[in-house]
């Protein structure tokens, strides 16, 4: 599974953003959340940018201690215990959605298959759609 | 205590220095946060009798415990003491800067004293710079906030920012809340002028718990779960505010041609399908808000075609479609935007720009004074025109920049009567007249004559409120309780920051909860609206020391002449109504004759206990 942007009905009213940091920190601040929002066009746009979890991920080939991997299930994650906190996976990330926060890389990792930002998105302009396996 | 940052930021202009203060233990259970520690900030630090365009008149961001949180429709608060009309002003802005203030880790931010020449703050969590704003002065709003940003590197700084009318004080100039939202009313943005400020950035790292993070999840469900089950909150969520003009005009709210009328013919013509179809392109909101009243869109056709431009609300469609009789939504979007970008007050913009067209045509204004311009209701050229000579106090707009009471007193002739103002606020797009609730709520509004201070016609129209029964809008019993309880309320929910599409849904109750859950602060409904009268008579307090006095409770006589159309046509506002209904309202309070709140009153409240000063020195 992945999720899906449909940026044409965002409200940049960040509940995604909001959502996630609360799930993963415990605290509010759109900025600790693991998406971004894109904003456009003076304002016309706003697109919401999230981890789509790459077929060829960047971030597991920048790590350089083996923190990050990508599963059976397609879900890229980071082992926080062995992550050094050098930064590379976000600097190699497509779409600049690893965050770095005390030292420590934070990427998407789906919620355990049901994402807060989706249930919190009040427009269904995030979703998650299911992906038919090519194997 | 969570949801709370603990933290004041106060920053002086005059000596570019920056110090931080505790917030004190007591602030919370008294005041909530948002309206009530505005008032108390202000009470504290301005001293009596202080102009508002003095350097001494601090200007307050204030935050409420739930705001930044996920807890629904959350707005921020601007407090200052007034420029338009003297008295205490709390604007309310949505968009995103204020939760960056939490983020930086302040539940409000105070800015006093006056920079030698232009500049602009940014604040960084606890880093406090004062940057030369020689380049930004006299840029529009939009211009000055991508030229903030794009010096900053960082697009989740959140910028406010005044526009030309600020600098050149004009007595409704705003705060521009980047990207569309604004502190719109009673001049604050001549306070910013004021103090050669011209701008603030904010960001902030820190994440704001909350007390009770289980209970919380499921608090705001219920509140969403409110929002969705509300036809009104659909309706905002749907058509934003524009959705009210049919109502409004059909009773004769509505005001047309400076107040002339209270209908339109052309209500149709500017209604929300009209705007939908011919200009929104997709909802936008707040942050943390599910109602997206808000709309972006694009001026497809005539002379402004191309214009990128979010909503015209509500208000700003009555004072600019229905006031100055502009009845093309592609000019009414084009007015709207103009007016934010030049920072002006688009309510007090449409009431003093209505009243000048009407003087116009009754003779009362030289020509030579307006350029040659041939005003008339309707025209949006010349209307656009005018309003630049407002912004920047050219010709006549010098006169109309200090607000319709001031160009009436300019003008003479018997002008004063169609002045349409209370309490010297420009009156919003609701008439008083055939609403005795709305005449009074406007009659003695904390900030003057504004219709979220206490919104009775709901009531009035729908025959009931929470206590039982209500009289029909022309009649005076009862008003005086009803007002008085719904200020306190609101005096309640504002010290929380809501905003008024969020309480179409959320019960108060939810609000209530919410506020426990993140604060562990458990109030009953009973305290609750205890803190709301303790705040409204703190303001009473401040805005009598200030000068305030009962006689400014009137009305100007073209609300005495009876409505011509609509539901309510023939109603008008006679001395001896406002008579019979302050005695109501102040008997209600336990205020004596003259609006004073009495000894025995502010030891009910324990009023007495919030005179002494927070802070000693800096």
């Amino acid at each position: 599974m992945r999720l899906y942007v449909d940026a044409s009905l965002c409200t940049e009213c960040r509940l995604c953003q909001l959502a996630c940091s609360f799930e993963k920190t415990g605290a509010f601040n759109p900025r600790h959340g693991l998406l971004r929002i894109d904003v456009r066009k003076s304002g016309l746009i706003s697109e919401p940018i999230v981890c789509v979890q790459c077929e060829n991920p960047l971030c597991v080939r920048a790590c350089v201690v083996g923190a990050i991997t990508k599963g059976d299930d397609g879900v890229v994650v980071i082992a926080p215990d062995k992550c050094v906190g050098c930064g590379r996976c976000a600097e190699a990330c497509l779409h600049d959605v690893i965050v770095m926060q005390e030292k420590k890389a934070r990427k998407c990792d789906l919620c355990n298959g049901s994402p807060k930002c989706v249930a919190a998105c009040p427009t269904r302009a995030l979703r998650i759609v299911e992906e038919v396996s090519q194997g | 205590m969570k949801g709370y940052m603990g933290k004041i930021l106060f920053v002086d202009l005059t000596s570019r220095t920056h110090w931080e203060r505790d917030l004190p233990d007591s602030m919370p259970g008294a005041l909530i946060g948002g309206k009530g520690f505005g008032i108390k900030l202000l009470y504290d630090l301005l001293p009596p009798g202080t102009d508002p365009l003095d350097p001494a008149n601090p200007l307050v961001f204030v935050s409420g415990p739930l705001t930044g949180t996920s807890a629904p429709s959350m707005r921020g608060c601007l407090v200052s003491k007034a420029p338009l009309n003297g008295m205490f002003d709390d604007s309310y802005f949505g968009g995103h800067f204020i939760q960056e203030v939490k983020y930086a880790g302040y539940d409000a931010i105070v800015v006093i004293g006056k920079a030698y020449s232009p500049v602009y703050l940014v604040i960084s969590d606890d880093r406090v710079e004062f940057r030369d704003a020689a380049h930004l002065w006299g840029l529009d709003t939009y211009e000055t906030c991508n030229s903030v940003k794009a010096g900053l590197g960082d697009a989740m700084f959140r910028v406010c920012c005044i526009g030309p009318a600020g600098e050149n004080l004009v007595k409704f100039a705003l705060v521009d809340f980047e990207p569309h939202r604004q502190a719109g009313r009673g001049g604050l943005g001549a306070v910013f002028g004021s103090k050669n400020l011209k701008a603030v950035a904010v960001r902030g790292d820190k994440g704001i718990e909350v007390a009770y993070p289980e209970s919380f999840t499921e608090v705001v469900s219920q509140a969403h779960k409110e929002l969705a089950d509300s036809g009104d909150t659909q309706e905002f969520a749907k058509c934003s505010s524009v959705s009210l003009l049919p109502f409004s005009n059909e009773f004769g709210f509505l005001p047309v041609r400076n107040f002339q009328d209270g209908s339109t013919a052309q209500a149709e013509s500017m209604n929300a399908a009209a705007h939908e179809s011919r200009v929104w392109m997709r909802h936008w909101a707040c942050a943390g808000c599910p109602i997206h009243c808000g709309k972006m869109g694009m001026i497809k056709r005539g002379p402004y075609a191309g214009a990128i431009c979010d909503n015209v609300e509500y208000e700003s469609v009555g004072l600019i479609g229905g006031n100055l009789a502009v009845n093309s939504v592609e000019a009414m979007a084009f007015i709207n935007q103009t007016c934010d970008k030049l920072g002006l007050d688009t309510i007090s913009t449409g009431g003093v720009v209505g009243f000048a067209i009407e003087a116009y045509e009754r003779g009362l204004i030289d020509e030579a004074s307006i350029g040659g311009l041939p005003l008339s209701f309707g025209d949006h050229k010349s209307i656009l025109e005018l309003i630049h000579q407002i912004a920047h106090r050219e010709g006549l707009g010098d006169l109309l920049a200090d607000g319709v009471v001031k160009a009436a007193e300019g003008l003479g002739n018997g002008t004063s009567g169609f002045a349409c103002a209370i309490q010297g606020l420009e009156t919003p797009a609701w008439g008083p007249r055939g609403s005795a609730g709305m005449g009074l709520a406007y009659i003695t509004g904390d900030r003057g004559g504004c219709h979220q201070r206490g919104f009775p016609i709901g009531y009035e129209t729908s025959g009931s409120w929470p206590k039982g029964e209500m009289a029909d809008g022309w009649r005076l019993d009862g008003k005086g309780e009803l007002v008085s309880w719904e200020q306190n309320l609101l005096a309640a929910l504002y010290s929380l920051t809501i905003c008024e599409f969020g309480r179409s849904g959320i019960s108060y109750d939810t609000y209530r909860s919410m506020l426990a859950a993140a604060t562990g602060l458990s109030l009953s409904e009973e305290e609750f609206l205890l803190v709301g009268e303790r705040i409204w008579n703190l303001i009473r307090l401040f805005n009598l020391r200030e000068g305030w006095t009962q006689d400014q409770a009137g009305v100007p006589q073209r609300f005495k002449e009876a409505l011509p159309s609509g539901v309510m046509k023939g109603h008008a506002f006679s001395d001896e109504d406002i008579a019979a209904l302050l005695e109501q309202y102040n008997a209600a309070r336990g205020w004596d004759d003259s609006g004073r709140p009495t000894s025995r009153t502010l030891g009910r409240l324990r009023v007495d206990e919030l005179m002494e000063p927070l802070f000693e020195g800096k």
